[in-house]
């Protein structure tokens, strides 16, 4: 993977399975390591593809890829904990990071940080969510129907729900076209929407301790903004960032992204628990 | 041009006129900063304007087909959003007349002196004020701020007999409209960002258009439209609607940085727009292999536009990539022998970027000018302080160049930063303030530091973001334009008093 310049590959065993790791290496200040972790269907360099640079200019970044080609047992949440758990390890062996997730990696993350209190110094839940709710539930079932039936619609309906309205609004309809054609399921997707019908950390939530950023977006129609008004309720240590797009926001927003978690990452504490960030003035 | 513009009495010549605040110049930064101003309640400042009308470079880049590439409902002022602009991408003349706009509806007028070039600046020691001499007298001011740009004084290029060309020579940024270029043999050198958007125009109306080029740019395209009647009136119906268009471009923008980077996928991603642009509308495969880039992506600032390389299929082109090796009479010939006869040149060859003109006017503590103290490359504290030259601040100085965003951004987190100077210093009216050496130093090395790895100190990169005295990064602001607000606008005293004589 060509992420960064000089980036490091590796491989972090847990349960028994290879992850593969991404480290940019590089931190002259010497800063705790920020780990991401990607959202389903997605792999480090399909999400983080712009904002993984961004943050490797600054400071040491680690991405890993979590999905597991063919297999067919239920993938469960734990096991992806572990994985973030073991990468966290390799990045900073026994001490801190800051995790970064982004949708299904926001849950896995929270999660994690719920459970590992010592071991997360701050945490940015991108586009995450607390429960599945039915809204969320009817997206998914219908998104699994189109697959399992091998539908070609399955691709436009994914564009359609992945991309804020303004953004493809804004865009050539050839754009739109092609989006549409070349939207792929990713590595191990069906297993990873089957567990997103039925996320609730709606207790776990509120055993995190580090300081947070949440940030939702305003368009989302796959993990809705009020799901992350739910996070920022239930984490008390948690301020509240919204950005303008849809869930695809690592393609729409990812300098924005970047801003957030760079000003948040460098003083956590500068704002209060249950602060709404303002939007930059432009 | 409207009376209200022409030249305003400012007394008789000979006596001194004082005021709190003097601003030179009137372009988007002193306009900027004058409306805050007033807008404040401020009433003791002066605008001074070596020409007759407002604009800077928005007055002088007054050529066929001058426009700005970055898009307007970003290129202006954030406290003045204009739900009017007619394109995307607006002319140079609505540019023009928004900031004329500006400085008759914020009332800075009767603040403004034309035709008042400053001829010298300088520090006095004993009475803590900066006394300025200009061609309409004298003004003495405890704060001065130069927002005189740096894309204001013309350069011209250095070619052996250009002065003595026996046809007609002027500048991109000079436009000569009492020369008539139709059915003229007219030469353009250069292939910049003015370059490119005049050579369309040219040779709509030349006999011939030689155009002279040492180093083919990348071009990308430029999708302006119109904006509907419907969305001009929505802009202004609802503001946020305005407001998240201007974020969105703003936002745009930032992530086009990171190609700079030297990634090498995404310079490649980036290059490949450009190559497709180009072999899309260039027919001739000869012609189009000359207008290939030789220089990695980034380097120089990103060029937009879809009438540009169309223009060298026209039968009255002629693109000249071979040097200039010297003018005479009415000929211009190249190092290759080849001979061109031409009737008008234009020179389009950019601007002093990285020795500021202004710089040798001005004199700090023991009359010691800006340009010697910036003889290694110039340098400042959060881009517009400088040790030894108390009480003044540099607009769209040292490390304020944006390659890849709206250069108002950078503009306005200046204005926030004096702002909160002369807020102090209203406070405390005897403290001048001088800006540490020390913090002059480790803040120009943190900038430095981060254009190590970046395409513009790459192998083979030769940008005027870079001085060629030295080396040095010194006119680009090698990061996210979000980055230069939280670190330059905010005023904190303490490294302008390390060394000062309070009172």
């Amino acid at each position: 993977m060509s992420i960064y310049p000089g980036v490091v590959e590796a491989f972090v065993s847990v349960d028994g399975v290879n992850v593969p790791v991404y480290d940019s290496g590089h931190d002259a200040q010497a800063r705790r390591p920020l780990v991401l972790v990607h959202g389903s269907g997605g792999t480090a360099e399909k999400h983080f593809g712009l904002l993984f640079p961004m943050l490797a200019a600054r400071r040491r970044v680690i991405a890993f890829d979590y999905g597991e080609e063919g297999r067919e047992d239920p993938l469960t949440l734990d096991h992806l904990v572990n994985k973030l758990a073991g990468v966290t390890e390799y990045s900073s062996p026994g001490g801190q990071v800051d995790v970064v997730g982004y949708s299904l990696g926001a849950v896995i993350a929270t999660a994690y940080a719920a459970r590992n209190r010592d071991r997360v110094a701050s945490l940015v839940a991108i586009a995450g969510w607390i429960a599945t709710d039915p809204q969320q539930r009817l997206r998914n079932e219908l998104y699994r129907t189109l697959q399992e039936s091998g539908s070609e619609a399955l691709g436009s309906f994914q564009v359609l729900m992945a991309f804020g309205t303004a953004y493809l609004a804004g865009k050539p309809w050839a754009e739109v076209q092609a989006m549409a054609d070349a939207s792929r399921p990713g590595p191990d997707r069906a297993r990873q929407m089957l567990l997103n019908s039925s996320i609730d950390l709606t207790g776990e939530a509120e055993k995190v301790e580090a300081p947070t950023l949440v940030v939702g977006c305003t368009d989302d129609q796959i993990a809705p903004i009020r799901q992350s008004r739910l996070l920022f309720g239930a984490i008390h240590d948690a301020r509240f960032a919204e950005v303008k797009a849809g869930h695809a926001v690592m393609s729409e927003r990812p300098a924005e992204i970047f801003q957030l978690i760079d000003s948040f990452t460098q003083a956590p504490d500068e704002t209060a628990p249950g602060t709404r960030l303002p939007h930059l003035i432009i | 041009m409207s009376d209200e513009f022409q030249a305003t009495d400012d007394g008789a010549i000979g006596s001194t006129t004082d005021v709190a605040i003097i601003i030179v110049g009137t372009g988007f930064s002193g306009l900027g900063l004058g409306t805050k101003l007033a807008r404040a309640g401020e009433r003791s400042f002066l605008l001074l304007e070596r020409a007759d009308d407002v604009g800077g470079t928005w007055r002088d880049n007054d050529y066929p087909g001058a426009a700005c590439d970055v898009s307007s409902h970003l290129y202006s002022l954030s406290f003045r959003p204009n739900p009017d602009w007619t394109h995307v991408y607006s002319p140079q003349a609505e540019i023009h007349e928004y900031l004329r706009e500006t400085a008759r509806e914020e009332g800075l007028l009767p603040h403004i002196r034309f035709g008042c070039e400053v001829v010298g600046a300088e520090w006095d020691e004993v009475a803590n004020l900066w006394r300025v001499s200009t061609s309409r007298g004298s003004f003495t001011s405890r704060v001065l701020v130069t927002a005189a740009g740096h894309l204001s004084d013309p350069k011209y290029p250095n070619i052996p007999g250009l002065d003595s060309f026996e046809g007609h020579l002027f500048h991109s940024a000079g436009w000569n409209h009492d020369v008539a270029l139709e059915n003229q043999r007219i030469g353009v050198i250069g292939t910049g960002a003015s370059s490119i958007q005049i050579i369309p125009e040219v040779a709509e109306v030349a006999s011939h258009l030689t155009v002279f080029q040492r180093s083919a740019p990348y071009v990308r395209p430029r999708p302006n439209r119109q904006y509907t009647a419907a969305e001009k009136r929505m802009f202004r119906r609802v503001p946020e609607s305005l407001q998240e268009l201007r974020a969105e471009m703003f936002w745009n923008n930032e992530a086009r940085l990171v190609e700079r980077q030297a990634l090498p996928a995404l310079l490649e991603a980036a290059a490949a727009v450009a190559h497709k642009h180009r072999e899309a509308q260039v027919i001739d495969p000869e012609i189009r292999e000359k207008l290939k880039p030789n220089f990695v992506y980034g380097c120089k600032r990103g060029l937009r536009s879809d009438d540009y390389y169309p223009t060298f299929n026209r039968e009255n082109v002629t693109l000249e990539c071979a040097g200039i090796d010297r003018v005479e009479g009415k000929q211009v010939i190249m190092t290759s022998g080849d001979v061109h006869e031409l009737d008008v040149i234009i020179a389009s060859t950019g601007f002093e970027t990285t020795d500021l003109p202004i710089s040798y006017i001005i004199r700090g503590r023991q009359g010691r000018s800006l340009a010697d103290a910036w003889s290694g490359g110039m340098q400042a504290y959060a881009t517009l302080a400088v040790s030894g030259f108390p009480n003044l601040f540099i607009m769209g100085g040292p490390n304020t160049g944006l390659g890849h965003n709206s250069a108002i951004y950078v503009i306005e987190s200046q204005i926030d930063h004096i702002l909160g100077a002369l807020q102090f210093m209203a406070q405390r009216p005897d403290a001048v303030l001088e800006v540490s050496a020390e913090a002059e130093n480790s803040y120009v090395e943190g900038v430095e530091s981060r254009g190590e790895g970046t395409v513009w100190l790459s192998e083979g990169c030769q940008t005027w973001y870079v001085d060629p005295r030295n080396g040095r990064l010194t006119s680009l602001w090698p990061d996210f334009a979000h980055s230069f607000r939280r670190e330059n606008a905010a005023f904190v005293p303490d490294p302008y008093l390390a060394e000062s004589t309070t009172g």
